[in-house]
Protein backbone atom coordinates (compact mmCIF):
# COMPACT_ATOMS: atom_id res chain seq x y z
CA UNK A 1 0.00 0.00 0.00
CA UNK A 2 1.09 3.68 -0.58
CA UNK A 3 2.63 5.67 1.97
CA UNK A 4 -0.37 7.89 3.76
CA UNK A 5 0.98 10.50 5.51
CA UNK A 6 -1.31 13.10 7.46
CA UNK A 7 -0.97 16.38 8.54
CA UNK A 8 -2.85 19.59 9.96
CA UNK A 9 -4.25 21.51 7.37
CA UNK A 10 -2.86 25.36 6.60
CA UNK A 11 -4.57 28.23 4.56
CA UNK A 12 -2.63 26.78 1.08
CA UNK A 13 -5.00 23.71 1.52
CA UNK A 14 -8.10 26.14 1.40
CA UNK A 15 -9.40 25.09 -2.03
CA UNK A 16 -8.86 21.35 -1.83
CA UNK A 17 -10.89 21.49 1.79
CA UNK A 18 -13.58 23.62 -0.34
CA UNK A 19 -13.43 20.69 -2.26
CA UNK A 20 -13.91 18.10 0.06
CA UNK A 21 -17.32 19.79 2.09
CA UNK A 22 -19.02 19.57 -1.54
CA UNK A 23 -17.74 15.96 -1.70
CA UNK A 24 -18.72 15.23 1.55
CA UNK A 25 -22.36 15.46 0.48
CA UNK A 26 -22.54 13.80 -2.36
CA UNK A 27 -23.57 10.30 -0.89
CA UNK A 28 -27.42 10.83 -2.41
CA UNK A 29 -29.22 10.52 0.65
CA UNK A 30 -29.06 14.35 2.17
CA UNK A 31 -32.02 15.56 2.22
CA UNK A 32 -30.65 18.97 1.79
CA UNK A 33 -27.02 20.27 1.22
CA UNK A 34 -24.93 23.57 0.34
CA UNK A 35 -25.90 22.56 -3.22
CA UNK A 36 -29.58 22.72 -2.53
CA UNK A 37 -29.28 25.90 0.17
CA UNK A 38 -27.71 27.46 -2.19
CA UNK A 39 -29.27 26.12 -5.29
CA UNK A 40 -28.71 28.80 -7.64
CA UNK A 41 -24.85 28.43 -7.63
CA UNK A 42 -23.23 26.36 -9.91
CA UNK A 43 -20.49 24.25 -8.11
CA UNK A 44 -18.40 26.53 -8.85
CA UNK A 45 -19.81 29.32 -7.20
CA UNK A 46 -20.15 27.10 -4.84
CA UNK A 47 -16.54 26.30 -4.06
CA UNK A 48 -15.47 30.01 -4.32
CA UNK A 49 -18.00 30.78 -1.70
CA UNK A 50 -16.69 28.00 0.52
CA UNK A 51 -13.05 29.38 0.07
CA UNK A 52 -14.40 32.92 1.76
CA UNK A 53 -16.15 31.26 3.95
CA UNK A 54 -12.75 29.75 5.51
CA UNK A 55 -11.52 33.72 5.62
CA UNK A 56 -11.93 33.64 9.49
CA UNK A 57 -9.90 33.03 12.64
CA UNK A 58 -12.70 31.66 14.92
CA UNK A 59 -12.26 28.54 15.61
CA UNK A 60 -14.51 25.45 16.54
CA UNK A 61 -16.12 24.89 13.35
CA UNK A 62 -16.26 23.00 9.90
CA UNK A 63 -14.99 26.40 8.19
CA UNK A 64 -11.94 26.54 10.06
CA UNK A 65 -8.91 25.75 8.27
CA UNK A 66 -6.94 24.57 11.62
CA UNK A 67 -9.87 22.02 12.23
CA UNK A 68 -9.40 20.02 9.38
CA UNK A 69 -6.47 16.96 9.31
CA UNK A 70 -5.28 16.23 5.78
CA UNK A 71 -4.15 12.93 4.44
CA UNK A 72 -1.55 12.59 1.35
CA UNK A 73 -1.25 9.16 -0.77
CA UNK A 74 2.46 10.08 -2.99
CA UNK A 75 2.45 13.59 -1.93
CA UNK A 76 -0.96 13.84 -3.26
CA UNK A 77 -3.90 15.41 -1.10
CA UNK A 78 -6.67 12.90 -1.32
CA UNK A 79 -8.61 13.35 1.78
CA UNK A 80 -9.39 15.78 4.98
CA UNK A 81 -11.71 15.85 7.79
CA UNK A 82 -13.03 18.19 10.59
CA UNK A 83 -12.62 17.52 13.68
CA UNK A 84 -13.52 20.21 16.69
CA UNK A 85 -14.18 20.06 20.05
CA UNK A 86 -17.65 21.66 20.57
CA UNK A 87 -18.27 24.39 23.00
CA UNK A 88 -19.97 24.42 25.96
CA UNK A 89 -22.33 27.22 24.50
CA UNK A 90 -22.74 24.77 21.41
CA UNK A 91 -22.19 27.34 19.48
CA UNK A 92 -20.73 26.06 15.96
CA UNK A 93 -24.28 26.23 14.24
CA UNK A 94 -23.93 29.59 14.46
CA UNK A 95 -20.34 29.73 13.45
CA UNK A 96 -21.19 28.34 10.62
CA UNK A 97 -23.61 30.84 9.71
CA UNK A 98 -21.28 33.59 10.67
CA UNK A 99 -19.01 31.89 8.34
CA UNK A 100 -21.63 31.04 5.34
CA UNK A 101 -22.27 35.00 5.67
CA UNK A 102 -19.13 35.42 4.79
CA UNK A 103 -18.72 32.93 2.14
CA UNK A 104 -22.14 34.01 0.60
CA UNK A 105 -23.93 37.10 1.96
CA UNK A 106 -25.87 37.48 4.11
CA UNK A 107 -29.44 37.38 2.53
CA UNK A 108 -28.35 34.40 0.40
CA UNK A 109 -28.44 33.00 3.41
CA UNK A 110 -31.08 33.89 5.01
CA UNK A 111 -33.07 33.22 2.07
CA UNK A 112 -31.36 28.92 2.23
CA UNK A 113 -32.41 28.91 5.92
CA UNK A 114 -36.08 30.14 4.68
CA UNK A 115 -36.29 27.90 2.12
CA UNK A 116 -35.01 24.84 4.11
CA UNK A 117 -37.79 23.77 6.48
CA UNK A 118 -36.03 19.75 6.91
CA UNK A 119 -33.19 22.02 8.24
CA UNK A 120 -35.36 22.46 11.70
CA UNK A 121 -37.10 18.88 11.50
CA UNK A 122 -33.80 17.29 10.98
CA UNK A 123 -31.63 18.60 13.65
CA UNK A 124 -29.94 16.56 16.18
CA UNK A 125 -28.06 18.76 18.59
CA UNK A 126 -23.94 18.56 19.32
CA UNK A 127 -22.81 17.57 22.81
CA UNK A 128 -20.99 19.63 24.21
CA UNK A 129 -17.04 19.14 25.21
CA UNK A 130 -17.04 15.76 22.53
CA UNK A 131 -14.98 15.89 19.16
CA UNK A 132 -17.00 16.61 16.48
CA UNK A 133 -15.61 15.17 13.08
CA UNK A 134 -17.59 16.67 10.06
CA UNK A 135 -17.13 17.37 6.43
CA UNK A 136 -15.02 14.89 5.31
CA UNK A 137 -14.50 12.67 2.17
CA UNK A 138 -11.76 10.84 0.12
CA UNK A 139 -11.51 11.44 -3.43
CA UNK A 140 -12.50 8.91 -5.40
CA UNK A 141 -9.64 6.70 -6.78
CA UNK A 142 -8.37 6.88 -3.47
CA UNK A 143 -11.24 5.15 -1.17
CA UNK A 144 -11.01 1.75 0.08
CA UNK A 145 -7.29 2.27 1.34
CA UNK A 146 -7.97 2.87 4.62
CA UNK A 147 -7.35 6.63 4.15
CA UNK A 148 -10.06 7.74 5.58
CA UNK A 149 -10.33 5.77 8.65
CA UNK A 150 -6.39 6.37 9.20
CA UNK A 151 -7.27 10.40 9.44
CA UNK A 152 -10.71 9.53 11.30
CA UNK A 153 -8.34 7.73 14.24
CA UNK A 154 -5.71 10.13 14.61
CA UNK A 155 -8.32 13.06 15.51
CA UNK A 156 -9.47 10.45 18.19
CA UNK A 157 -5.73 10.01 19.49
CA UNK A 158 -5.49 14.03 19.36
CA UNK A 159 -8.85 14.24 21.33
CA UNK A 160 -7.98 11.88 23.59
CA UNK A 161 -4.69 13.02 24.30
CA UNK A 162 -6.58 16.77 25.02
CA UNK A 163 -8.85 14.93 27.57
CA UNK A 164 -11.77 14.48 25.69
CA UNK A 165 -13.27 11.09 25.77
CA UNK A 166 -15.87 11.01 22.85
CA UNK A 167 -16.33 11.76 19.27
CA UNK A 168 -19.58 12.62 17.91
CA UNK A 169 -20.85 12.81 14.04
CA UNK A 170 -23.90 13.04 11.97
CA UNK A 171 -24.79 11.25 8.70
CA UNK A 172 -27.62 10.86 6.65
CA UNK A 173 -30.02 7.64 6.72
CA UNK A 174 -29.17 5.54 3.96
CA UNK A 175 -25.38 7.01 3.58
CA UNK A 176 -23.47 3.66 2.78
CA UNK A 177 -20.26 5.03 4.80
CA UNK A 178 -22.67 4.17 7.85
CA UNK A 179 -21.77 0.41 7.55
CA UNK A 180 -17.72 0.97 7.37
CA UNK A 181 -18.52 3.34 10.81
CA UNK A 182 -20.06 0.29 12.37
CA UNK A 183 -16.96 -1.81 11.70
CA UNK A 184 -14.83 1.05 12.86
CA UNK A 185 -16.33 0.61 16.44
CA UNK A 186 -19.05 3.24 16.22
CA UNK A 187 -22.31 3.20 18.12
CA UNK A 188 -25.83 4.89 16.82
CA UNK A 189 -27.36 7.14 19.33
CA UNK A 190 -30.14 8.51 17.72
CA UNK A 191 -32.14 9.22 14.97
CA UNK A 192 -34.38 11.96 13.45
CA UNK A 193 -36.19 10.73 10.84
CA UNK A 194 -39.27 12.87 8.57
CA UNK A 195 -41.67 11.05 6.28
CA UNK A 196 -41.50 12.40 2.75
CA UNK A 197 -44.46 14.13 0.58
CA UNK A 198 -43.75 10.99 -1.39
CA UNK A 199 -44.01 8.78 1.64
CA UNK A 200 -40.21 8.13 1.75
CA UNK A 201 -38.63 7.92 5.00
CA UNK A 202 -35.23 10.10 5.37
CA UNK A 203 -33.18 11.65 8.08
CA UNK A 204 -30.46 12.09 9.85
CA UNK A 205 -28.68 9.92 12.51
CA UNK A 206 -25.92 10.56 15.29
CA UNK A 207 -23.20 8.00 15.90
CA UNK A 208 -20.30 8.76 18.50
CA UNK A 209 -16.90 6.15 19.63
CA UNK A 210 -15.18 6.53 22.53
CA UNK A 211 -12.00 8.43 21.79
CA UNK A 212 -9.58 5.59 23.19
CA UNK A 213 -11.36 3.36 21.02
CA UNK A 214 -8.74 2.92 18.15
CA UNK A 215 -6.80 0.10 16.95
CA UNK A 216 -3.13 0.75 18.33
CA UNK B 1 -26.46 56.14 24.37
CA UNK B 2 -25.15 52.64 26.03
CA UNK B 3 -28.63 52.60 27.48
CA UNK B 4 -30.96 53.57 24.58
CA UNK B 5 -28.95 51.00 22.51
CA UNK B 6 -29.92 48.30 25.51
CA UNK B 7 -33.58 49.08 25.13
CA UNK B 8 -33.55 49.05 21.93
CA UNK B 9 -31.60 46.04 21.72
CA UNK B 10 -34.37 44.52 24.07
CA UNK B 11 -37.21 45.05 22.13
CA UNK B 12 -35.68 43.38 18.70
CA UNK B 13 -34.96 40.32 20.93
CA UNK B 14 -38.62 40.46 22.19
CA UNK B 15 -39.44 40.49 18.42
CA UNK B 16 -37.55 38.03 16.93
CA UNK B 17 -38.38 35.47 19.47
CA UNK B 18 -41.33 36.17 20.16
CA UNK B 19 -40.93 36.61 24.19
CA UNK B 20 -42.67 40.20 24.72
CA UNK B 21 -41.48 40.15 28.26
CA UNK B 22 -38.11 38.39 27.59
CA UNK B 23 -35.40 40.36 29.46
CA UNK B 24 -31.78 40.64 28.10
CA UNK B 25 -28.19 40.80 30.45
CA UNK B 26 -25.06 41.56 28.61
CA UNK B 27 -23.72 38.23 29.70
CA UNK B 28 -26.23 36.26 28.24
CA UNK B 29 -25.81 33.42 25.60
CA UNK B 30 -28.44 31.37 22.99
CA UNK B 31 -28.09 29.21 25.74
CA UNK B 32 -30.18 31.23 28.03
CA UNK B 33 -33.16 32.23 25.18
CA UNK B 34 -35.62 29.91 24.30
CA UNK B 35 -36.43 29.05 20.49
CA UNK B 36 -32.67 29.97 19.59
CA UNK B 37 -31.51 28.20 16.51
CA UNK B 38 -29.76 29.10 13.44
CA UNK B 39 -32.66 30.87 11.73
CA UNK B 40 -33.23 32.92 14.72
CA UNK B 41 -29.60 33.44 14.96
CA UNK B 42 -29.21 35.15 11.54
CA UNK B 43 -33.18 36.70 12.07
CA UNK B 44 -31.55 38.71 14.76
CA UNK B 45 -28.37 39.38 12.84
CA UNK B 46 -30.66 40.77 9.92
CA UNK B 47 -33.39 42.64 11.98
CA UNK B 48 -30.08 44.31 14.04
CA UNK B 49 -29.00 45.53 10.72
CA UNK B 50 -32.13 46.68 9.84
CA UNK B 51 -33.24 48.57 13.51
CA UNK B 52 -29.94 49.97 13.76
CA UNK B 53 -28.75 51.21 10.18
CA UNK B 54 -25.29 48.92 10.24
CA UNK B 55 -23.95 46.40 8.60
CA UNK B 56 -21.97 43.07 10.14
CA UNK B 57 -19.67 40.96 8.75
CA UNK B 58 -19.84 37.00 8.96
CA UNK B 59 -16.86 37.22 10.84
CA UNK B 60 -17.55 39.66 13.46
CA UNK B 61 -20.98 37.82 13.92
CA UNK B 62 -18.54 34.96 15.04
CA UNK B 63 -16.59 36.80 17.22
CA UNK B 64 -19.62 37.86 19.38
CA UNK B 65 -19.50 35.81 22.41
CA UNK B 66 -22.89 37.01 24.87
CA UNK B 67 -25.84 39.79 24.57
CA UNK B 68 -23.17 42.48 25.45
CA UNK B 69 -20.60 41.71 22.67
CA UNK B 70 -23.56 42.41 20.45
CA UNK B 71 -24.37 45.83 22.24
CA UNK B 72 -20.43 47.09 21.98
CA UNK B 73 -20.33 46.72 18.12
CA UNK B 74 -23.84 48.14 17.75
CA UNK B 75 -22.35 51.29 19.60
CA UNK B 76 -19.21 51.15 18.23
CA UNK B 77 -20.55 51.42 14.47
CA UNK B 78 -22.86 53.73 15.45
CA UNK B 79 -20.16 56.23 16.39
Amino acid sequence: MSDITIRRATDEDIPFLAKIILLSETSGSELYSYRTMFSDHDDNALLSGFERAFNNSVPGHPFSVSTYLVAEVDNKKVCAVSGYIESPDENSNDLITGALMDGFGTEAVLKAYQQNALQKETYIPRTPGTLQLSSGATLPGYRGLGVFSKVFYEHLAIAHAQGCTTAEFQAWLGNKAIDMYYRMGCELITEKKVILPDSRTAGKILMHIQTKNRPQ
Amino acid sequence: MKEEIFSQLTQVYRDVFSQPDLQIERQMTAKDIRGWDSMSHLTLIVTVEKVFGIRLSGSEVMRLKNVGDLADIIERKKQ
